[in-house]
């Protein structure tokens, strides 16, 4: 059973995972493969600050919400593991603001000691006057791909360096079963008009004195189109550009004043912070999440690919729970094929 | 008297921020900070520097209160400022923990910091031993950066700082009107203060910058400050212990401890050992006196004995300090215009 999955970001490599652990015991012919154009530290979840947080609204999207929530669960869980500081993950605490009051998010129960902020601390910030408080999770890319990479080559999976143009190309080659976790690029597997760019342009600074995430909401301009200051175990990152259908990679100065002036303003002490780097990336946007089946049949080759992919700026907040969905949906194929008699796994 | 002149003795915490406020409340002063250290060896320097007070068992509450206010109310300005990393401030969040019911439900610094509430039963599952919890957000005066901000600040006002052991107050009444003893543990043998003792701390400094929240084990022996490029992992409090010599067994202890309440500290790197001795009083002595020898008076403000505290309440003290010198200041005036009578 020949397992290919296409992307090694966040995504792929996190569906890869949760896959090989529940059923490489049960499936002893599983053999699963990588393949990617780009691996860390040059994917998209590479650029990523690596904050867990869903945007504000879930616009009902229950299934997001959970996934998230699961994914939140699952990793602070891992906290206290010896695994954690390789992984890339630590608990951070921080401000959102806004300029008038808004309905609590849907993720208020997930994360840690959610309350509003009160009038001093708003004194911190002009020209906000309402805010949250919470405790979340960091886990940064540049440390979370690269182990989650080391725990894949200790379970034999293999990784390939080639950009794949088809899905027939995969099951000319042999393949049961595409995981198609591509991200942005997606829309050349299969058309996808609802998959688009988010392009964001971030600032990588030496600032560490600064301890709090901190991101400001715009509800007129949307989201990430609003300072944001995110300190990591290295750098902080400075923010706030989404552009949506703009495909440039190529930093853009008239951004970079931009997100340079709207931070020094929120935090005037970042003026002093010594700018060590920047980075533009887009977010593989998407009205929901594409995580499901489809059997793929081209002439007289068939296939099945389960998608992963359009988790816009919340990748890593919401990826675990995807790849749990992931596996589940690679377990039902199983059963199709009557690969297994009970599907493995958690029960939910 | 056009221009008085005060000596400020000592150079921590204390003395340089007593000068900084004696500069501002009588800006026609001259000021001078004698001391045998300055940053980065004082006593301050070994300190995390974390705004969470310590209760003085013979100092009013009032009082303490109004000096850990004014104390943050100052910080708290600087933090939100340009001068922030210069001067190392900067706020920081965090848990304190408590094994067995805390004395106070809420203690009387609550309301100052920022954010005060229980912590929630999520939270406290993070900490298995550990069964009630205060979550807040407060201030960090990062050493050396903080004292040398001071300094700098002080001399851009024309004070003048010398590298001189006083042995005696009474060394300095040729050369200045007013002495101010901020000479911290050395006031036990500079004024004979036999209240003062010390209470040693022996803290680990290291590099783990993933670590952005504070945790504190409510009986104030272990904690976990994260400062602009270290970590504080503490501590101790060794009563009338006088050794600054680090110790091996306490270091393995003190990381253990540390470790228990934040595991991923096991991947802490370059740990540094440093001791301090912490210039504990029943009371912190803020007061004026006027000493006498030969017909000779000398007047002198004290201000010492801040122990574990004196980060918390160090602009407080240091601006009653002041006050207190404005007040010798106005009797020498008197008593001149007298003689002159």
């Amino acid at each position: 059973m020949r397992v290919a999955v296409i992307g090694a970001g966040v995504i792929g490599l996190s569906s890869a995972l949760c896959i090989h652990e529940q059923f490489h015991s049960l499936l002893p012919s599983l053999q699963l493969e990588i393949y990617a154009d780009h691996f860390t530290p040059h994917t998209t979840s590479d650029g990523a600050a690596g904050l867990w947080q869903p945007y504000l609204s879930d616009h009902g999207n229950l299934q997001e919400t959970l996934w998230n929530k699961e994914t939140f669960d699952y990793l602070l869980g891992q906290l206290h593991s010896p695994a954690a500081k390789e992984m890339g993950l630590f608990l951070i605490s921080g401000y959102n603001l806004f300029t008038e009051p808004v309905p609590d998010p849907s993720w208020k129960n997930i994360v840690l000691g959610f309350r509003n902020l009160t009038p001093k601390e708003l004194e911190l910030f002009p020209g906000y006057s309402y805010g949250w408080f919470n405790t979340a999770l960091m886990l940064e890319g540049r440390s979370y791909l690269p182990w989650l990479t080391n725990r894949l080559m200790q379970r034999g999976v293999k990784f390939f360096h080639k950009k794949v143009e088809s899905f027939q190309e995969l099951f000319s080659q042999g393949v049961d079963v595409v995981l198609n976790c591509s991200g942005m690029r997606a829309g050349n597997l299969q058309p996808d008009p609802e998959l688009q760019p988010g392009r964001g342009q971030i600032i990588k600074v030496l600032a560490p004195w600064v301890k709090h995430f901190i991101i400001t909401h715009n509800l007129k301009s949307g989201i990430y189109n609003s300072p944001y200051v995110i300190p990591g175990s290295e750098f902080t990152v400075l923010g706030g550009i989404y552009q949506h259908g703009n495909w440039s990679e190529e930093n853009s100065a008239k951004d970079h004043k931009s997100i340079w002036d709207s931070c020094c303003r929120l935090l005037p002490a970042l003026q002093k912070a010594k700018i060590v780097g920047e980075w533009s990336g887009l977010r593989p946007a998407r009205p929901s999440v594409r995580l499901e089946r489809e059997s793929i049949r081209l002439g007289n080759l068939q296939g099945e690919v389960i998608h992963n992919y359009g988790h816009g700026g919340f990748g890593i907040t919401i990826h675990w729970g995807c790849a749990m969905a992931a596996a589940r949906l690679f377990g039902s194929i199983l059963q199709d094929k009557r690969q297994l008699s009970t599907p493995p796994g958690p029960r939910l | 008297m056009a221009s008085p002149k005060v000596a400020v003795v000592g150079a921590g915490l204390i003395g340089l921020s007593t000068a900084l406020c004696i500069t501002e409340n009588c800006p026609s002063c001259s000021v001078t900070v004698l001391s045998d250290q300055f940053s980065p060896n004082t006593m301050s320097d070994v300190a995390a520097g974390m705004l969470i007070p310590h209760t003085y068992p013979d100092t009013p509450i009032h009082r303490q209160k109004q000096w850990f206010k004014e104390t943050f109310t100052y910080l708290f300005a600087i933090s939100n400022s340009a001068e922030a990393s210069e001067a190392g401030i900067h706020l920081v969040s965090g848990w304190q923990v408590f094994k067995s019911p805390p004395k106070e439900e809420l203690p009387f610094w609550s309301d100052i910091v920022l954010g005060f509430r229980p912590m929630s039963k999520a939270e406290l599952q993070r900490f298995p031993q550990h069964r009630f919890g205060q979550a807040f957000t407060t201030l960090k005066c990062d050493c050396p950066p903080y004292l040398l901000w001071l300094e700098k600040r002080l001399k851009a006002t024309g004070t003048q700082m010398y590298t001189r052991k006083v042995e005696d107050l009474w060394e300095l009444h040729r050369e200045y009107d007013i002495v101010v003893n901020c000479a911290g543990l050395g006031a036990q043998q500079l004024v004979g203060d036999k209240e003062l003792f010390p209470v040693r701390g022996q803290v680990l400094k290291v590099h783990a910058p993933w670590v952005k929240l504070f945790i504190r084990d409510g009986d104030g022996l272990t904690y976990i400050y994260p400062g602009v490029h270290r970590v504080t992992l503490g501590g101790t409090r060794e009563k009338g212990s006088w050794s600054l010599s680090p110790d091996a067994g306490t270091t393995r202890d003190i990381f253990d401890r540390c470790c228990s309440l934040e595991p991923s500290l096991q991947g802490a790197q370059d740990i540094e050992v440093k001791v301090g001795l912490r210039p504990s009083r029943q009371c912190v002595r803020v007061q004026r006196e006027v000493l006498s020898q030969g017909g000779v008076k000398l007047p002198v403000v004290h201000n010492y004995g801040h122990g574990a505290g004196g980060f918390s309440v160090h602009r407080g003290t240091a601006n009653e300090a002041a006050h207190l010198v404005g007040e010798c200041i106005s009797v020498l005036q008197g008593s001149s215009s007298r003689a002159k009578l």
